[in-house]
């Protein structure tokens, strides 16, 4: 103990140790205890906020969330068992051949991509469990009431007990079973933190950081190591890239014409670089790659105007071919119509009509007036950007949006 | 000086809601307060209270044992401070700004020192 209490917490603290604290817990005792552990680490914290300020910060304040946490488990299990249950459960616990936090990061990674949960119970479970979110700043993290965030975690919890999966060693069977979800859902953590790009909400650009931590967590580890998450993080890397200049000063966002690249991040970038050289030595290219060589076109141009537009609609028909998505297709789109005019952007727009979600998406019907705008066909542009307007939720996308019909009905030049 | 007793009282339950982060928010104000009474040399010490805990009273002879809930609402004594203060008046100032008050009440008692002026 230190009792002059000097010692500062680093920013995080209670998160990153409560996240490492209740994966040692479900490592030992399995992932049908995981509630267990989060009541456990809980109450670990609630002893931190009233121990600490009168005894001081402990020099190990990991460690002594870690200890107390276990303590606090034990005697859970102690109250809830007894007798031959008790020692059964005590015995159960795997000692981890060696007790690294990285690697019970890592099975609490992969334990909550079990295949019975949905994609999206899966996506709340990481962050409260690995990023140390409660269930109201998991909410506010995915844009979501905060009963049906909790909805998703009590669900998810459930399925995991009823599965009662033992956990323990690490498994390397894993990487073949449950490595595409694991890199689904970190890919989903990034983009629900990037794509709103509001800049409003703490916890959003704490999910692009999460999403960016556990990409490392993956792709560092000698099993998980593979092309795919290597690519992933890559794709991670060049994306925050744009981190520094994504809003103006008053925190409205910016599209890629408009940002300064002068804050661009070149670290992110040779980190993309490396990552990708590396991606690209283990085995033959996935939708990762695709993803990964579209953000890394954005971040290597030096300015809007030398994007190599050719070089994207290569990736998205390599993206829209391997994995099929809305985004992809417009993105496709958008491509096309850079290389090869509005005219053919919008005959291929027209195309994507088929399917009836995208021509929904409020991104579809601002691509089109994009398109019309530049062709001059301004009144028909109006309408696809009040439409788009109509459909977009997100208050600082709604402005980015009202950016543009404004300079369009003021008679200016379209703006990318 | 003479010495004062805080008793912070709260509703456990109301920090088993907290985040992480609220949490690390929150005790970062508690030990910045503490160490500000330190450095001006207020501060005697203090202990967080732990639970379970028991009540013993006498009904016709008998000990009778219960254990808590300890009153009638859901706030329980959390944990104590012992300050050095001029007076209660100064006591209550330096408590004015404790992060307690967001999540409870801080109950400041004087330690009775039978009318010596400052017995320590």
């Amino acid at each position: 103990m230190n009792e002059s209490g000097d010692n500062a917490l680093v920013e995080d603290l209670f998160r990153r140790s409560s996240a490492q604290a209740v994966s040692a817990l479900v490592r030992r005792f399995g992932s049908a205890r995981l509630a267990d552990a989060e009541d456990a680490v809980q109450e670990a914290m609630v002893r931190a906020l009233h121990h600490w300020p009168r005894r001081g910060v402990p020099d190990d304040p990991v460690a002594w969330i870690a200890t107390v946490s276990r303590r606090a488990m034990l005697d859970r299990l102690r109250r809830e068992l007894s007798g031959d249950r008790l020692a059964m459960a005590l015995a159960e616990r795997v000692a981890p051949a060696h007790a690294e936090a990285e690697e019970d990061a890592l099975v609490m990674l992969f334990a909550l991509a079990h295949p019975a949960l949905a994609p999206e119970e899966q996506v709340a479970l990481t962050l409260r469990v690995l990023g140390g979110f409660s269930a109201r700043e998991v909410a506010a993290g995915l844009l979501l009431d905060e009963s049906a965030a909790a909805q998703r975690l009590v669900r998810g919890r459930r399925k995991l007990a009823e599965c009662a999966e033992p956990l323990g060693a690490w498994r390397e069977a894993w990487v073949e079973s449950r490595l595409e979800a694991v890199l689904t859902c970190v890919h989903l953590i990034f983009n629900e933190g990037w794509s709103a790009s509001s800049g409003e909400s703490w916890v959003r650009e704490e999910l692009v950081r999460e999403g960016l931590r556990l990409a490392r967590l993956v792709a560092r580890h000698r099993t998980t190591r593979t092309g795919a998450s290597l690519a992933l993080l890559a794709c991670l890397e060049w994306t925050v890239v744009r981190l520094p200049s994504r809003l103006d000063p008053l925190g409205e966002p910016l599209g890629l014409a408009e940002q300064d690249r002068s804050l661009w991040d070149q670290a992110a970038r040779a980190r993309g670089n490396a990552c990708f050289a590396a991606s690209l030595t283990l085995g033959s290219p996935t939708a990762w790659h695709a993803r990964a060589a579209l953000a890394g076109v954005h971040a290597r141009a030096p300015s809007y105007g030398e994007t190599d537009w050719d070089e994207l609609v290569v990736h998205y028909d390599a993206l829209v071919a391997m994995a099929p998505s809305p985004t992809a297709h417009l993105g496709r789109v958008v491509a096309l119509a850079k290389v090869h005019g509005a005219e053919r952007g919008l005959r291929e727009l027209e195309a994507l009509r088929e399917d009836p979600k995208l021509a929904e998406l409020g991104t579809f019907e601002a691509a089109r007036g994009w398109m019309l705008w530049g062709l001059g066909l301004r009144d028909e542009a109006r309408v696809a950007y009040r439409a788009a307007l109509a459909r977009e939720r997100n208050g600082a996308a709604q402005r980015y949006l009202g950016r543009r019909l404004e300079a369009l009905e003021a008679g200016r030049d379209p703006i990318d | 000086m003479p010495k004062y007793l805080l008793i912070l009282r709260d509703d456990p339950a109301d920090f088993a809601k907290m985040s992480p982060a609220e949490m690390q928010a929150c005790i970062e104000k508690y030990i910045a307060w503490s160490k500000a009474l330190g450095a001006k040399g207020h501060m005697v010490g203090g202990e967080k209270l732990d639970l379970p805990g028991t009540v013993l009273s006498r009904k016709k002879g008998d000990v009778i044992r219960q254990d808590g809930p300890f009153g009638e609402t859901k706030e329980i004594v959390g944990g104590y401070y012992l300050i050095r203060a001029d007076s209660l008046q100064h006591a209550a100032e330096l408590c004015s700004d404790h992060p307690q008050l967001e999540n409870g009440t801080v109950e400041i008692r004087p330690i009775d020192t039978f009318g010596a002026p400052d017995a320590d």
